[in-house]
Order: structure tokens, then C-alpha cells, then sequence
């Protein structure tokens, strides 16, 4: 890929190239594709004249950023106390495993995304997770090599 | 300058309008700890150390960050203020690899080792090559107290040894963000890192964390020579510690000429920096690091010779000269000079002046040329010439052959050398004058200007016109291929990274048979074990034995101590520190790779027949005697003797093995030198204690370890250590192994390696293994960096 024969992807012209406006740009980046990739940066880069290290910087300190495309599908492992006392670090080791990822990864296919969240406020139902917006509470591993098999 | 006056510390003094309160104190001679306020970059107020207390003004300010004032009331070094920064630098610790502070026995051990470890990873200053030049251990000697009960924390994932030159362990870094003020600061805004992240996970950081080499770093390596600490260090020249001494130079490798500051110790060149830090004072990556490589590189030519009767004898400079001028006045108007375009002005002067005179040609050759014009070597092969003075490696065997006289001039050996009557060293010895021994450019002006002197030819007043070319400090891609004709990548092999040529592969290569690997494993950050397949060995192996292993057929023999074995399997195991050059090889194998030599089982066994059943033993390891005094805990458990076992590590991150001698032992006993886990101190704290209860006493780990555990040799009837860390060849050749007995004269890989432990002279030992240090240095890893490329 040739960036000087490809016209940009991105357009921040509503923004005076100031770093006080950065963090507006990239927000408009992160709405447009989900995350924040290496070409935009280099793009916002160029337009705002601020080094890529330093916008990685900008980027890495707000959590809201992402820096990966998100899958179509997220798991959510509840990192709470309640689903730590009750295995959801097994949990979570088990579904890296299978889908060959770590905690803040996707699969290579696009598919799954998979996170790990602070309480969900299903402490009831220790151990839990979120797939998309389904709450599963109390899941085995069984249990959990189902609910990937359903994911498509 | 306007002045103001103000009061610190009772004392009345007067600073610059401007001034910050800290610059104001130190102008006046007033101390304040402070680590990332730089004179020369802005003020940060990040590490929190520098805190004063002003009358008038609420809390405790940096005084970094706060302009002085005329009237200003200020305290430095209230019982409050010191409170304060020693919390914050317990904070600043809780992240750093702290051992060496906590430990009992600082004083003593650093006396013993004067210079660190080099071992592969910092886990503390004892290993840290840092320490001779370290503004945090400075800090933290002067503010802490033993028992702070620092955690142990040890990530190995910050450790990151992929990029050319620069090594970097962000486990060592305290966010003094001095790195990345620096970058921006040489690089006219535009730096190349930046503290990623935040919290706990903060880190400084290229785009994407990815290796500096793919993103925008420039290895100017600016960033190394402000850091005050560890984290970043120059891989090369990390282990020669501090210099005693800076020379101002030029670098003659392109035609930018930089200034440079050669960083010399014990005369020798360790360095090169830039000599301020204006961004137009930079260096490239090639200034940086790649000098001081080429002018240390092997090879190196410090003599002159002359061909008499078909042969080179060494000679004096003026033989060297009269054969030279003989060979001028000889073959006038069929003469080639050709020397290279970045030479000093005096040396392109003199050499203008030699070739109107002689009417001889005279090619100035490109600076990044591996060989001569097209246009010279067509007039060479021409027979346009009888005699060529050529500096530097441009022309082969062949073409040099081809002419009737040819003189070279090169710092290096060169091909074209063997077909010479006379050869000039770039690199001679001049004793009084130290840059002139290293510099191979200096030394050829002096020859040119030698030469035109004996004719007494005036010297010309106009210099050839410079050509324009991309200087190679904006861009890694412009950086030279060669320098004097020599292939740079040749010469510092981790200029290869930037897509450099190299004429032959210098990188270590993996042995294709031999001794397979079985099992390789990282016990602790520097600690290695490996299983090999070797049924022999296995089948003769007893303990206290050790075996010498050669990673591939270039490295050295070393001896490691045999630790366990299976003669039914036919594998046998060792564990070792990684410090150094073959221990380095060795751990970078892995499982399915093979060593390409192991030779043993070598050694006296241990001499079990001291010990009865029902004897009690206390057997203390240390480092890699941890391991190493599991063969003999086993025997001794099984011959029904009553095993105490006690290992220490400086902190419990180094600690490893534990499972394992708990099966050996009947009591088991762990010391940390910081107190992280078990009780704190040594071995030899359990020995001083508990002596008296023993038959017998076994000591295996570093010499100080071993000297300290000597003091208390008297209290078992029986005491023995192992002198495995002192050798080096195993042969009983180098003779590096030589200890005193009682004043008798014993080879520890001949006679040993288990000796008499109360009398062994480790005084003498301790001073020979400093004695042994620059030689390994020498020896260092110089790993090769595979990936990259060049990278706009
Ligand atoms: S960086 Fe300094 S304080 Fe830290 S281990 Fe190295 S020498 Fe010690
Ligand atoms: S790498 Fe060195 S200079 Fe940079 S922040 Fe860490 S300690 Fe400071
Ligand atoms: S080596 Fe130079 S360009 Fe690279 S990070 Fe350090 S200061 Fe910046
Ligand atoms: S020196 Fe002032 S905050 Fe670091
Ligand atoms: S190790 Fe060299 S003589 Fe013993």
C-alpha cells in the first residue's frame, strides 16, 4: 500500500489542525470504523503534525479508544469479585484458549471479540458473561462450548 | 540579569529572574534530590522527589516546576519533606527490581563485585549495567532504609531485546519521561516515543508498541545517554560502565562531519555521543553506534609494514615512508591516489598537492563505496598506472596485484594488503596521544601530510566540491553501506536491521546436529535449564560433575555442573545463569535444536564416603547452585543422611527449584536478600546461626556468596564449596581456575571443583574474577536482529 498515490480515507476538515481538537478526530475515526488503526493515525498525523507516537499516546490513555476492528459478536467476562471467587478466570483461560486469543483480542476471521468487564451486577449468577447483550449466569464449560458453536 | 534574592534553608542567596527554586538551590550550592528535572529540557514535575516547602505557600511544590521569587522563604530538608520523598520513591520501587537496596550485605558484596553481573536481564543493580552511573540507585542509597519491605515485581515481558542497538527494560524505568523530552527535543518536536498507556500498564512506547526499528526512531540514541537509569542502555557498549574519559572528534563516515565525543576508558574507545543536545548536534545511527564498532572490530591493523624480499616485515613509520616516497618519485605520471572523499581537509590538501606534483590521478572516492570508480578501475585494468596509493578496502587481491607498487592504507586488514609493498595502519600505536591510535582518518593525514612534507611541496589552497547526498540523520535509509570500503554491516552486524549488505553472514548460526535439546525452560529471568540427549554421559554421570557445552562450533567451551540425569532415558540437564557470551547462546535455544558439542562427564565427583547414615547436612545454594546442589542432596537422602536444605536468592523472583529439592530434602529452608519470601538474608546467616547442629556443611553459588559462608566454616566438623563459578575452560589450561589452599596451589576444574570451604582463599579469587572482566566483555552476545528493514 502506497499512501502518497492513495487518496486519504479520511476527512478532518471541520477540525483546525490543533492538538486541542485530537481527541474530537479521533472520536469521529473511532464512530466511522469501530477502532483506531495505524492509517488513520498516520493520517491524523499528517493533518494535525503530531508524531504517531504521540497520538498512540492520546489513543492508549483513553479507554474508550480501541485500537482493533471489533468482532461481530462480544464476549464479555465479568472480572467482579464475586466471578473471580466463582472461576471466571478459568473462564476466561478456557475461551482464549479455544478461540486462540488473549483479553482484548479478535479472531482472525473477524467473529469474536473477547473482554473482560468490570461487575456486571450479576453476582447471583456467578460466573457470568455477556454475549452481545445476553447475560449467562453460572456458566460451565459445557456450557460455554455451546454458546460458541452458536455464534456465527 | 535582573537578581533576585531568596532564603533557602536559613541561608540567603541570590539566582537569576527566571530561574526555577531548584535551579536557584543548585546554583547556590544546595542540594535537592531530584530525578527527572534535566538541565536542559523543560520542566516535568513528574517525579516528585524535588519537593520544597515555601512559606506562604500551601503544600509541598515541586521546586522544579516553581519560579523563584524575590523573598521566597524556602525548606529543602525537613523531617516532613524527607517522609514525603521517601514514600514517593517506594512508590517509583514498587515497580523496579529493588533487591540490591533492601539487602544486608550491599557494602560487602559490591566490594567483592565490584562491577556488576553481566548477565543477560537487570534484576537488580547487582546485575544492572547501569550501576556505576545510576541517579536512582543514588537517590534511592541516600533515602532508604533496609526494611522499607519493597514488593518483588518482575514482568518479562518488559524486557525487550529485539531492536538493533538498543536494549530496553521497562522494568527498570521510573517514567521520569527524560527519554521522551529528549527525542522531542533533538528531533525539533517531533520525537518518536511517548509514555503509552496509563496506571500500572504506563510505559514508554514507539506507535503501537511495535520495535522501535519499524516506527519512527531514528537510533540517534540520544534517549540512552539521558536515561538515568537501566531501562535503556546501548547494547554494545553497556558492560565498560562509566568512562574515564571524553575526547572531541569527527566523524568521518559521511560528509556531514559530525562532532562527536569518543568516550574513552582505560584508553580505549567504549562510545561515541553527541556532544550536546542541539538538535544540529545529532548523530546518525552509524555515528552512534557503529563507529565505536568498526574502530573495536576485529582485525584491527596497528602496524606498519614494508615488503622486503617478497615478504612483510614490520617496520617503523619512516621506513614505511622513505619506501612510499621512493615508489612516487619512481613511477611519476603512472600514479593512482585514491582516498576517500570524507577525509580531513589537511588530508585532501596534502593529497591534492602529491598528485600535481607526481602528476598522478586522483580519485576521491564516494563516501559510502564498497569500491573504486568505475572510471579507476577501468584505467587499473587499462594499465594506466604502475604504483596506486589507495587508503582504505576498495581494491581486491587481484587489482592490486596488477600494478607494479602498491601502497595501502587502512585501519583494518584488507585483501589488497597481501599483494602490497607497503601497508600504513590506520590504527598505530601512539602512546602519548590516545585519538590518534584510534582514529583511522587522523592517521592519514598525518601519512599525506608526511609524504608532501618530504618533497616539500606547498599544499594546494582549493578543496574538491562537496557533492550533495541525504544525510543519514534524517533518514535510516541513507545510512552509509560502507565506510573506507568496508562493508559497515560487516563490521557491526545489527546494521543489518536497516536493510544493510553484508558480504558474508557474521550472525551465530544453530548447529544442525550434535546434542539434541529435549527441554528448555526459563527458571528465573536469567536462569536457564536444558535437558539434552546424551546417553553416555547420562550413563556415567555422578554428582558434583560437570560437562562442557558448546552451543554451535564457533562458541566457546564452557563448563556447567552436571544437575540431574536418567541413564535408562539417556538425558541429562543443566542449569545455568545467563552471564555472558556461551550462556547467552545457550539460552536462546530451544526444545528440537542442538548443541554442537557436549563433552563430559568431567570432574571429581563428590566424595561421599565422608558421610554416615544418621549424619546431619546443611547444604546452601546459591544462584545456580540453587540446582546445583540437588544431585548431591539427592545422593546424600538416599544414603539415609538427614538433609537441610537453605537456598537464597536476592529477592522471589529469582527464586526457582523449590518443588523439586523439597523432595531431597528433610528440611528446607528460604533466604531472600530483600525478604521477599522466607526470612531475609543469606545462607550464611542459617549457617552462623545453626552451625553447631551440622556433621557437615556444603556450600554451592557466586563467590561472595561462598566467601561469606566461609566465615563459619569452624562450626561443622566437615565444610566444602564448589569453585564451578570460577572456571572458564574446564581444561585446567587457562589456568583461570587457580585457587590457594593453605597457601598449595589447586586447579578447580582439575583438582575440584569441591574444595575445603574454610580454606579457600577467596579474597584472591574475588580479585582475579575482576581481573577477568574486560575479557568478557569482549565476549558479549552481539545478537543479530532479524526483521526490519528500512523504514521511512
Ligand atoms: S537502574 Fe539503577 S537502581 Fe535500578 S537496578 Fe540499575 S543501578 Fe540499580
Ligand atoms: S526509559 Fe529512562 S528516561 Fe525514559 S522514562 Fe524510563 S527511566 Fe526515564
Ligand atoms: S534513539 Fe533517538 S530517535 Fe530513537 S527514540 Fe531515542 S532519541 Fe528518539
Ligand atoms: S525533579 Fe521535580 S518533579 Fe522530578
Ligand atoms: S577452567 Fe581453565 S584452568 Fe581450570
Amino acid at each position: 500500500m502506497n499512501n502518497d498515490t492513495q487518496s486519504k480515507k479520511y476527512d478532518f476538515s471541520a477540525y483546525e489542525p490543533k492538538r486541542e481538537n485530537l481527541v474530537a478526530a479521533l472520536q469521529d475515526v473511532q464512530d466511522k470504523d469501530g477502532y483506531i488503526s495505524e492509517d488513520a493515525v498516520k493520517e491524523l498525523s499528517e493533518y494535525f503534525g503530531i508524531t504517531r507516537s504521540d497520538i498512540y499516546s492520546v489513543v492508549s490513555f483513553y479507554a474508550q479508544f480501541k485500537f482493533a476492528k471489533p468482532g461481530r459478536h462480544i464476549i464479555k467476562v465479568c472480572k467482579g469479585t464475586a466471578c473471580h471467587v466463582r472461576g471466571s478466570g478459568s473462564l476466561l483461560a478456557a475461551l482464549e484458549e479455544r478461540l486462540g486469543i488473549k483479553e482484548g483480542e479478535t479472531t482472525p476471521d473477524g467473529l469474536v471479540s473477547l473482554e473482560r468487564v468490570a461487575c456486571l451486577g450479576a453476582c447471583a449468577l456467578a460466573p457470568a458473561i455477556v454475549v452481545d447483550d445476553k447475560v449467562y449466569g453460572r456458566v460451565s464449560l459445557a456450557q460455554l462450548q455451546k454458546i460458541l458453536e452458536g455464534l456465527k | 540579569m535582573e537578581k533576585i534574592h531568596l532564603t533557602i534553608d536559613g541561608v540567603q542567596i541570590e539566582a537569576n529572574k527566571g530561574d526555577t527554586v531548584l535551579q536557584a538551590a543548585r546554583n547556590a550550592g544546595i542540594f535537592i534530590p531530584s530525578l527527572c528535572a534535566h538541565k536542559e529540557l523543560s520542566p516535568y514535575g513528574a517525579c516528585r522527589l524535588c519537593v520544597v516547602e515555601i512559606d506562604n505557600v500551601r503544600g509541598t511544590p515541586t521546586s522544579c516546576t516553581t519560579p523563584a521569587a524575590d523573598g521566597m522563604v524556602v525548606r529543602t530538608n525537613t523531617e516532613q519533606l524527607n517522609t514525603q520523598r521517601r514514600r514517593t520513591l517506594e512508590l517509583m520501587m514498587s515497580g523496579h527490581t529493588s533487591a540490591c537496596f533492601s539487602c544486608d550485605s550491599r557494602e560487602e558484596c559490591e566490594a567483592v563485585k565490584p562491577t556488576p553481573a553481566k548477565a543477560g536481564i537487570s534484576t537488580r543493580c547487582g546485575t544492572c549495567s547501569n550501576r556505576s552511573d545510576c541517579s536512582l540507585r543514588q537517590v534511592s542509597l541516600g533515602n532508604f532504609t533496609r526494611d522499607m519491605g519493597l514488593p518483588s515485581i518482575y514482568d518479562p515481558a518488559k524486557v525487550e531485546r529485539d531492536d538493533p542497538f538498543i536494549d530496553r527494560d521497562h522494568n527498570l524505568c521510573i517514567l521520569c519521561g527524560i527519554c521522551v523530552r529528549t527525542c522531542e527535543k533533538v528531533h525539533d518536536g517531533k520525537g518518536a516515543i511517548a509514555i503509552a498507556n496509563r496506571g500500572s500498564k504506563a510505559k514508554i512506547s514507539s506507535a503501537f508498541g511495535k520495535e522501535w526499528n519499524m516506527e519512527e526512531c531514528l537510533f540517534c540514541g540520544a534517549c540512552i545517554d539521558e536515561c538515568p537509569t537501566g531501562c535503556l542502555t546501548d547494547r554494545w557498549s553497556r558492560w565498560f560502565g562509566k568512562e574515564d574519559g571524553v575526547v572531541e572528534s569527527v566523524c568521518r563516515m559521511c560528509p556531514e562531519n559530525c562532532k562527536i565525543n569518543l568516550r574513552l576508558k582505560n584508553g580505549r574507545l567504549i562510545g561515541v555521543e553527541k556532544t550536546s543536545l542541539k538538535p544540529e548536534d545529532q548523530l546518525c545511527a552509524l555515528g552512534r553506534f557503529g563507529y565505536v564498532q568498526i574502530l573495536n572490530s576485529q582485525g584491527r591493523l596497528s602496524r606498519h609494514y614494508v615488503k622486503i624480499g617478497g615478504e612483510m616485515i614490520p617496520s617503523s613509520f619512516e621506513e614505511a615512508l622513505d619506501r612510499t616516497a621512493e615508489i612516487f618519485e619512481r613511477n611519476a605520471g603512472k600514479i593512482l591516489i585514491a582516498v576517500p572523499e570524507t577525509s580531513a581537509d589537511e588530508a585532501k590538501r596534502s593529497a591534492m598537492a602529491l598528485s600535481k606534483k607526481f602528476n598522478a590521478d586522483l580519485e576521491f572516492v564516494k563516501f559510502d563505496a564498497a569500491e573504486l570508480s568505475e572510471e579507476s578501475r577501468k584505467n587499473i585494468e587499462g594499465k594506466k598506472y604502475s604504483a596506486m596509493f589507495v587508503a582504505g578496502d576498495y581494491v581486491g587481491e587481484e587489482l592490486a596485484g596488477s600494478v607494479e607498487s602498491f601502497v595501502n592504507f587502512d585501519f583494518l586488514r584488507n585483501k589488497s594488503q597481501n599483494s602490497a609493498d607497503v601497508v600504513f595502519a590506520g590504527a598505530f600505536e601512539d602512546e602519548k596521544n590516545i585519538v590518534k591510535k584510534l582514529e583511522g582518518q587522523e592517521a592519514l593525514t598525518s601519512v599525506l601530510k608526511a609524504l608532501s612534507d618530504k618533497f616539500s611541496i606547498e599544499e594546494s589552497e582549493e578543496l574538491p566540491k562537496t557533492r550533495e547526498f541525504v544525510s543519514p540523520k534524517t533518514s535510516k535509509c541513507a545510512v552509509p553501506h560502507a565506510y573506507m570500503g568496508h562493508l559497515v554491516a560487516d563490521l557491526a552486524p545489527d546494521f543489518a536491521a536497516f536493510g544493510l549488505p553484508v558480504s558474508k553472514k557474521t550472525g551465530e548460526e544453530k548447529a544442525k546436529s550434535g546434542y539434541e535439546i529435549l527441554e528448555s525452560k526459563v527458571l528465573a529471568p536469567n536462569f536457564h535449564s536444558i535437558k539434552i540427549k546424551a546417553p553416555d554421559m547420562a550413563k556415567y554421570a555422578k554428582a558434583g560433575q560437570f560437562a562442557i557445552l558448546m552451543a554451535n562450533e564457533k562458541s566457546e567451551r564452557s563448563p556447567f555442573t552436571i544437575i540431574d540425569w536418567n541413564a535408562e532415558d539417556g538425558w541429562v540437564q543443566f542449569v545455568f545463569e545467563e552471564v555472558g557470551r556461551s550462556s547467552a547462546e545457550l539460552g536462546r535455544l530451544s526444545k528440537g535444536d542442538f548443541l554442537a558439542s557436549a563433552s563430559g562427564p568431567l570432574g571429581t565427583p563428590f566424595d561421599f564416603s565422608n558421610f554416615k547414615q544418621g549424619q546431619k547436612v546443611l547444604l546452601m545454594g546459591g544462584c545456580y547452585g540453587i540446582a546445583a546442589i540437588y544431585p548431591v542432596a539427592r545422593e546424600l537422602k538416599k544414603m539415609g543422611v538427614k538433609t537441610t536444605v537453605a537456598i537464597e536468592a536476592s529477592t522471589s523472583f529469582m527464586l526457582f527449584f523449590e518443588d523439586k529439592l523439597k523432595t531431597v530434602a528433610d528440611e528446607f529452608i528460604v533466604m531472600t536478600r530483600d525478604g521477599t519470601k522466607g526470612s531475609k538474608g543469606g545462607c550464611s546467616n542459617v549457617y552462623e546461626k545453626r552451625g553447631g547442629e551440622f556433621d557437615a556443611a556444603i556450600a554451592v553459588g557466586c563467590v561472595f556468596m561462598m566467601k561469606q559462608c566461609s566465615l563459619f566454616a569452624s562450626k561443622t566438623p566437615l565444610s566444602l564449596c564448589s569453585l564451578n563459578p570460577i572456571m572458564v575452560d574446564g581444561t585446567g589450561m587457562c589456568g583461570a581456575c587457580r585457587v590457594s589452599l593453605d597457601g598449595e596451589t589447586k586447579f578447580a576444574c582439575v583438582d575440584g571443583p569441591f574444595f575445603d570451604l574454610g580454606k579457600v582463599d577467596f579474597n584472591e579469587l574475588a580479585k582475579r574474577r575482576t581481573a577477568y572482566s574486560l575479557l568478557e566483555i569482549d565476549a558479549m552476545p552481539r545478537h543479530l536482529h532479524s526483521g526490519g528493514g528500512c523504514h521511512k
